[in-house]
């Protein structure tokens, strides 16, 4: 594999975040490259869901900045650090009841057609889908063609037409993904997309992360399935009481003694 | 096959066939207050893709209607532009105003966003009362009305040209909630933090929404101060915006049908109630009905949260 090849796509330099007394990340450095799964590890409060909203733009960093390529993205809302290419799922997948399957594949596949953010000018979108122009239908058509396929490959296939109120949690966990994938992103932050899923899921969630990977994508992963996050990583990140406690690939990771310690010593509390 | 309740266009055009025909046959009392319903269904429509659709709540939608219906009114009697312009300006009037103030009260959301909304209505209405420019207090009277060549229109051609108007917008807001662009609504009005991860700008597309809903209020404003020839600032009080919000919800706030419904019904329940009242409660006043409407809002709140038509119709994700 040729990793190395790759530029630094995303820098994380010295972020720290302080919540009143609590320093839940204290100068986090490093960098992810595009073609590469990157793991986030650590036990419980290390830090982990806090630096994935202060990369998407969630928080603000006390100190510190997140930058994608040259471009600062500390400071910028979640739409706009998403339209620059970095999108995320969440521990607790966020469904749009209201809409269909397919219908949820297609806000993603939309902000993409329109450069990443939408909505655009209001004669770009609002007008003619109001008028019902027949460029502005045909291209909706075409979306939903094109959510069809990308659902397939979730192995979502058929369920286009289901409400997402009716979806099984695993199916939410697809769909999100499936929606992240959509946009096209350089960066996709997973926040613990294995957990509650079934082993059928997990393959299936695994073999997406896979396949993101290879098409050039910067995935970081953060996962409390040791397992199998130490096989889809090539590069593993681990965290503790907010710090980098260690770095590099996962069987050397997995042996370091800092890394057994904090995991040891999360379970004895 | 599409259903009935998503087929917008053709069950419109039914519904103003319909109406044009009514008209002839109707005593003008009727013919008025169904000039009034087309009127208030056409403001509703815009506000359900605001409310209903966007998930999004606003208290001042008479504001916009009486921003519609001053423009048109001070450009006709003082500039003699016709009512056909004068409701084109009404409605950019109404839209530049809510785009203005989208950037303070779209900040805000659900209890603060009714509050904020509130005041600016309120605040709207002062602007009404105070500046002599457009009549202060007594208002406006003589407003010419619309024509067409020679003919200028009369009650018929009102209540007929009020439901043109329905059903265009009602064709042009079906065309929206039915396009990626209303799932996109739907989208942050469900799980605003997920579509803002996929770079739906959550704030720009509320503004668009709470513009749009404007242009439906500043239009039918234009054609309530032709209709009626004369306006003042109570027309477009306090009570008239939370009439709107009422006619969204009796409707269903997700339901375009529902909107027109809701007109008709908060119309006709106001009708009934001021021949009903007085003979109920000898010496009640017109505050009683404002408090009759009052209850029922709570109460359709408590008992169909989603409105009448969700018993046979949504017309949300078709």
């Amino acid at each position: 594999m040729t990793v190395t090849a790759e530029p630094i796509t995303l820098t994380v330099s010295a972020v720290s975040m302080r919540f009143g007394g609590v320093q839940a990340l204290d100068e986090v450095s490093f960098g992810a490259r595009g073609g590469e799964v990157l793991g986030v590890m650590g036990p419980n409060g290390a830090g982990k869901t806090t630096l994935f909203n202060i990369i998407s733009g969630v928080q603000r960093p006390t100190a510190g900045s997140v930058q994608l390529g040259e471009v600062r993205l500390t400071g910028r809302p979640v739409d706009r650090v998403a339209a620059l290419g970095v999108t995320r799922t969440f521990q607790t997948p966020v469904m749009f009841w209201g809409l269909t399957v397919r219908e949820s594949v297609c806000i993603a596949l939309t902000a993409c057609e329109f450069g990443g953010s939408y909505p655009p000018r209001a004669d770009r979108a609002l007008l003619p889908s109001g008028l019902g122009m027949p460029a502005r239908r045909r291209a909706d058509t075409e979306l939903r063609a094109r959510a069809d396929a990308m659902l397939e490959r979730a192995g979502l296939t058929h369920m286009g037409d289901r409400p997402t109120e009716s979806l099984a949690f695993g199916e939410e966990r697809l769909l999100e993904l499936t929606r992240a994938l959509a946009v096209d992103p350089r960066v996709l932050l997973l926040d613990e997309p294995l957990s509650g899923l079934n082993p059928d899921e997990v393959g299936e969630v695994l073999r997406l992360i896979r396949g993101a990977r290879d098409s050039g994508i910067a995935v970081l992963l953060v996962e409390h399935a040791v397992g199998e996050l130490l096989s889809v990583a090539d590069r593993v990140v681990v965290l503790d009481y907010g710090r980098t406690i260690a770095e590099g690939p996962p069987a050397v990771v997995a042996a370091d003694p800092a890394v057994i310690d904090a995991y040891i010593g999360d379970e004895l509390e | 096959m599409r259903r009935l309740s998503t087929a917008y266009a053709p069950v419109a055009a039914v519904i103003v066939a319909v109406i044009a025909v009514l008209v002839w046959f109707l005593p003008s009392y009727y013919t008025g207050l169904l000039t009034l319903i087309g009127i208030y269904a056409l403001v509703t429509i815009g506000l359900n893709l605001f409310m209903g659709y966007a998930g999004q709540v606003s208290l001042g939608q008479a504001a916009f209607v009486g921003i519609g219906a001053y423009t048109s009114a001070v450009l006709a009697v003082k500039l003699h532009l016709t009512p056909w312009l004068g409701a084109v300006a009404g409605a950019v009037a109404a839209a530049l105003v809510a785009f203005a103030l989208s950037f303070i009260v779209l900040r805000l959301r659900e209890n603060l966003l009714a509050l904020a909304t509130l005041a600016l209505g309120i605040v709207i209405n002062v602007v009404f009362n105070e500046w002599d420019f457009i009549g202060g207090s007594s208002g406006f009277k003589g407003i010419p009305g619309f024509a067409l060549g020679s003919f200028v229109f009369d009650q018929r051609a009102y209540a007929i040209l009020a439901w043109v108007l329905v059903g265009v917008g009602i064709w042009f807001a079906g065309n929206v909630v039915q396009s990626t662009y209303g799932r996109a609504l739907i989208a942050v009005s469900a799980g605003e933090l997920g579509a803002q991860a996929l770079g739906v700008n959550s704030e720009g597309l509320r503004r668009q929404a709470f513009v749009l809903s404007a242009v439906y209020a500043g239009i039918a404003g234009a054609v309530y101060a032709s209709s009626f020839t004369y306006i003042d600032p109570t027309s477009f009080g306090f009570l008239l915006s939370v009439n709107f919000v009422l006619m969204s919800v009796i409707g269903g706030l997700r339901s375009l049908w529902g909107a027109v419904i809701g007109a008709a019904i908060v119309v006709a329940l106001g009708q009934i109630l001021q021949t009903v009242i007085p003979l109920v409660l000898p010496g009640a006043r017109g505050d009683f009905q404002s408090f009759f409407l009052g209850v029922i809002l709570v109460a359709m709140l408590i008992l169909m949260p989603r409105g009448l038509t969700s018993r046979f119709a949504s017309d949300g994700a078709a």
